[in-house]
């Protein structure tokens, strides 16, 4: 697998893992708190996994 | 002779409003008279200002009586509400139809972004994204800060929060902000959220030429570095971003369809299309936005104290939203050991691509060799996605931290 495609396939790991933690995990908690924890987690992971895909595309 | 002043109804409301509003109106008639000078001038930008500052002249001179024995004009009522009002005044004001269905709601917003994103080149966003990320995490410095500001200021956490996303300097996002968050104020909002173009066309000139040296403005920068990307990685990676920004936050879908449809149909490589977005829907919607901002520089509805307030707040937002912008360049500047011009920083305010052309035009002042469009792209377009991030989180944080507050 060349190093593009490996980092497109990290990136949407991690962007699927971001979404659905900030979407779906976060819903399943009463407390407010971890609802909150979970969407700031979960969208930080999203878009490290976009930077992620970026960083592989800029690469030569 | 009373009746035969009412013929002349500009003059005649001018002799007989409130001093404060007759001041008012004269002084916004001489700001349209300016505004319409420096964009002959080249001090302005023209495209926004000529339709603008007619805008002024026009609607600050046509006061006159309507029913009641109220001031106002025919042009536009940006603070009326409910349904059998505005189907009245829809069929007497003629900028009416266009403030109620395309510009209140967003519409036009979303046209420019379409016509924006054919023109948009993500080939830098994509070569630097953390460069481009942390610049647009420093023009949100407006964003942030005022949100405290707000609230010293007597508002309540939503209605601050839907202020202070105006230095995030993205209409659509102003608009989603206050409609989830502060319906009270969604109508002052819709007048002061737009009028931040006019600030940031008229002011940050002057703030980067304040703040940054000639020598710094006109420093080069090589565009061959920034690599070119092939066309088909591009547009899956446009596909992406858009269905996982609209997934994480849905709030700003309209704008991610819009900005993103127009950089997958310029990456598809369809002219007429890319013609089509970037001619007249790009022109016709900015010239009706121009005209409206204008229009709505109304002296009875500037003079408003709540709108007076608002557009204070306003102002400070996205006065901090520049200032952290070009402190970012300057970071940036810094980091590169002087290989990157500080004015990308400011083009990281994400009013796309207003803060970009800003910081193309002073650098091309200083230096009609700098060349600095295609870097302050990535910054500029990181921008709209750090707003609607921020949009997000006020718009999802708020209510459960007050949740939170109210549950402990």
């Amino acid at each position: 697998m060349s190093a593009k495609r490996r980092f497109w396939l990290i990136g949407l790991v991690l962007v699927a893992i971001g979404v659905v933690l900030a979407r779906v995990v976060g819903k399943q908690y009463d407390q407010a708190a971890m609802q909150l924890a979970m969407y700031a987690v979960g969208t930080l992971l999203a878009i490290a996994g976009l930077g992620f895909i970026m960083y592989g595309i800029g690469k030569k | 002779m009373l009746q035969f002043w009412q013929l002349f109804q500009g003059l005649y409301t001018l002799f007989t409003s409130e001093p404060k509003i007759a001041i008012g109106r004269v002084v916004l008639i001489l700001l349209g008279f300016l505004l319409i000078y420096g964009a002959y001038k080249k001090v302005l930008e023209g495209l926004i200002m000529i339709p603008m500052g007619m805008g002024m002249i026009t609607v600050n001179g046509a006061f006159l009586v309507l029913e009641a024995g109220k001031y106002g004009n025919i042009f536009v009522d940006p603070l009326l509400s409910g349904p059998t009002a505005l189907m009245n005044i829809l069929q007497i004001n003629f900028l009416q139809p266009i403030y109620t269905f395309a510009f209140s709601n967003g519409l036009i917003a979303c046209l420019v972004f379409m016509g924006i994103g054919a023109i948009t080149d993500i080939d830098y966003l994509i070569a630097s994204p953390m460069t481009s990320m942390m610049l647009a995490v420093a023009a949100e410095f407006g964003t942030f800060f005022t949100f405290p500001v707000a609230l010293a200021c007597g508002l309540n956490p939503g209605q601050s929060a839907a202020v202070a996303i105006i230095g995030g300097a993205d209409g659509p996002m102003v608009l989603f902000t206050s409609l989830m968050l502060a319906k009270d104020l969604f109508v002052p909002i819709t007048v002061v959220g737009y009028l931040y173009l006019s600030l940031t066309y008229g002011i940050y000139p002057f703030l980067i030429k304040w703040l940054v040296p000639k020598r710094l403005r006109g420093l080069e920068m090589d565009w061959r570095t920034i690599p070119r990307i092939p066309r088909g990685e591009k547009l899956a990676f446009t596909a992406v971003a858009a269905a996982v920004l609209c997934l994480l936050f849905p709030v700003a879908g309209p704008l991610y369809f819009s900005f993103f449809v127009g950089v997958a149909i310029k990456e598809s490589d369809l002219p007429r299309h890319v013609q089509f977005l970037s001619e007249p829907i790009l022109y016709g919607s900015t010239f009706f936005l121009g005209s409206l901002l204008g229009v709505l520089m109304s002296a009875d509805i500037i003079m408003n104290a709540k709108v007076l307030m608002l557009l204070l707040l306003g102002l400070l937002a996205i006065l901090l939203s520049g200032l952290g912008g070009l402190a970012g360049g300057f970071i940036g500047y810094k980091l590169t050991k002087g290989k990157m011009n500080p004015l990308i920083g400011i083009a990281a305010v994400s009013c796309v691509p207003t803060t970009a052309k800003i910081a193309q035009k002073e650098a091309f002042l200083a230096n009609k060799w700098a060349m600095i469009l295609p870097f302050a792209m990535g910054p500029n377009v990181a921008g709209v996605i750090t707003t609607s991030i921020i949009c997000g989180i006020y718009v999802t944080g708020i209510p459960m931290v007050s949740k939170l507050l109210l549950g402990s």
